[in-house]
């Protein structure tokens, strides 16, 4: 059972509103209340959205045509380099955590986080580190430029950026294990009465293998970069060839982080759309074990492919195979957890409200990028798709489709809980559509791109490849002003609207539904009790 | 449910030792992937932090799917 009915909830309704904090901007920096620390991760997350967001674009606008326009390649290599860095750790994770941090204490009925000040400090660690990163734009020798996989020998040999990058890796590592920490310690130990884990809602199952994940690849990359960073100034070798080091074994280890990464952004999305596809559709979840299954599947597959992004680095073909087959063989809990969704919609109630718009949009777009990772997944194939804009289509139609449009789905959805007021369906309903349609102008041309042979990371390119260039750049400026429109969403959603009911959506299950809206500054002081 | 200060305390201890587990396996993971790279076969190196990852992953989640 994925959630609980309200009138088997016993108790949990709280003491009125005891909301003795600070007032002004102390309030947000020494709070340790679960909610405001929530909401700061995810106001952080999209300000790191936006300016990841104006990379992408100064990437697109130099892309618009052949030769070089606006920006010198280096540059252009840092603004490759930066946009990915900026959206995996800056927008992506921490909107996660954001998430996280505002649902998980409501949905298992606990009054907080398990460590309320070391969840104060994580997020008060990732400000610096987004700091540190900007700042290496402005260092002699620039910004990172080998791309966000940081491969040597090229990072070896890199300015003060670089220290500047690894450093920042480091703290915004030491972030998210005390946030998943913190999330784990909160889920096994603070659940209310009854709430055994198999009646945890989809969403904190997905975050409670996210953060086992993290624990675990999280120090692989801090270790990976401290040896980078020993490499650098210290005269080892681990990676430098010249002093009898393996470049390639760099790769390795990063990838044995990246991989995993790429779940644990795409889980708590899975978690997200779990909640929201069953109220939507007025339904329970259909197979809900088999949806925590397929999680755990998935997370521990994650960790036996990490080399399919390394097929043309040359390996013996028992390894080949076997990473391809690995790979392949995601593909079947995640098909399991699709199957699931479209089971539940079966026969459903189905409403479109734009949480659902957003759902929907996922799965059709998910899917594609799902599909295209099969494709790539084939080593003969992959070796000829290594490094084109083919990749990168397909990883933008994980990222942005999968786990953006998830998180803008879930914010629409929990809106009413977050502010008390209802959001305006309408701009909603806009902001998916451009969104949808943007998004496809921008990245599906990439595909033919890529087909076509041309590689990413470069600032110029070919005459034969600007027509789809000019296609996908009008894309990516229509997709990035279209998230005005949720910014414009949100912000008159905070200022006022009609006032929304402690449990807005009928099929709503939730224990987070119980609760007033806007929920009390504390939540569940007495835990409720669920049968 | 009125305050109780035994039930506090240990909820509060058992907080602390599932936090001190964790941080314990990530900075085994942190200086492990590094002692890893003193290992001359690069292919042993990897399998021992894979193997010891992958047993931490079967063993934190599996005894989780089991209740």
């Amino acid at each position: 059972m994925s959630s609980i009915p309200h009138d088997l909830v016993v108790g949990g309704v709280p003491h009125g509103e005891h909301a003795h904090h600070p007032k002004g901007i102390m309030r947000w920096i020494t709070t340790t209340n679960h909610k405001d620390i929530g909401t700061m991760y995810l106001w952080f997350s999209f300000t790191m959205f936006l300016v990841g967001g104006v990379m992408a674009l100064t990437i697109r606008s130099e892309l618009f045509q052949p030769g070089l326009q606006i920006v010198n390649p280096e540059f252009f290599n840092s603004m490759t380099t930066l946009h990915g860095l900026i959206m995996i750790f800056g927008a992506l994770m921490p909107g996660a955590v954001g998430f996280a941090n505002w649902l998980i204490p409501m949905q298992i009925g606990a009054p907080d986080m398990a460590f309320a000040r070391m969840n104060n400090w994580s997020f008060w660690l990732l400000p610096p580190a987004a700091f540190m990163l900007l700042l290496s734009l402005f260092v002699p020798g620039g910004a990172s430029s080998g791309g966000w996989t940081m491969y040597p020998p090229l990072t070896i040999q890199q300015g003060m950026g670089m220290d500047l990058t690894i450093f920042a890796i480091h703290i915004m590592g030491a972030s998210s294990i005390m946030g998943s920490i913190n999330i784990i310690t909160t889920i096994l130990n603070l659940r209310a009465p009854g709430m055994t884990l198999m009646k945890l809602p989809l969403f904190c199952w997905a975050w409670l293998i996210t953060a086992y994940l993290l624990i675990a690849v999280m120090p692989v990359l801090a270790g990976a970069v401290t040896m980078l960073l020993t490499d650098r100034h210290f005269g080892t070798s681990f990676f430098n060839a010249a002093g009898g080091g393996d470049p390639v074994l760099f790769q390795h280890v990063f990838w044995f982080f990246g991989h995993p990464e790429v779940y644990i952004i795409i889980l708590p999305a899975f978690g997200i759309i779990s909640e929201i596809i069953p109220t939507f559709s007025r339904k329970p979840l259909f197979g809900y074990a088999s949806m925590v299954y397929a999680l755990a599947a998935i997370a521990i597959l994650s960790f036996l492919v990490w080399a399919h992004h390394m097929f043309t680095t040359g390996m013996p073909s028992a390894s080949i195979l076997f990473y391809m087959y690995a790979t392949m063989l995601i593909a079947v809990p995640t098909g399991v957890k699709v199957f699931n969704w479209l089971a539940t919609m079966w026969k459903g109630s189905i409403t479109l409200e734009a949480p659902m718009l957003f759902a929907l949009g996922f799965l059709f777009l998910f899917v594609i990028g799902g599909f295209t990772g099969l494709i790539l997944a084939i080593q003969p194939i992959d070796v000829q798709f290594q490094d084109t804009y083919y990749v990168v289509a397909h990883f933008h139609y994980v990222m942005v489709a999968g786990t953006l449009f998830a998180f803008f789905g879930g914010t629409y959805y929990w809106l009413p809980k977050w502010t008390g007021h209802m959001y305006n369906e309408k701009l909603a309903d806009w902001h998916f559509w451009l969104s949808f349609v943007f998004f496809n102008v921008a990245f599906f041309p990439m595909h033919f791109l890529g087909l076509a042979g041309m590689p990413r990371r470069v600032p110029d390119y070919a005459q034969q490849f600007t027509d789809w260039n000019m296609v996908s750049t009008i894309g990516a400026f229509g997709f990035g002003l279209s998230q005005l429109v949720f910014l414009t969403a949100v912000v008159k959603c905070i200022r006022g609207g009609a006032p929304a009911p402690a449990k807005p959506w009928d099929g709503a299950t939730t224990l987070e539904w119980t609760l007033p809206s806007p929920a009390p500054y504390h939540s569940f002081e007495t835990p409720p009790t669920v049968k | 449910m009125a305050n109780d200060p035994q039930r506090d305390a240990r909820l509060r201890a058992a907080n602390r030792r599932t936090g001190l587990v964790l941080l314990a396996i990530a900075l085994l993971f942190f200086f492990g992937i590094i002692a890893s790279r003193f290992i001359e076969s690069e292919a042993v190196s990897i399998a021992v932090v894979g193997g010891a990852i992958l047993l931490y992953l079967v063993v934190a989640i599996g005894r989780h799917l089991r209740k």
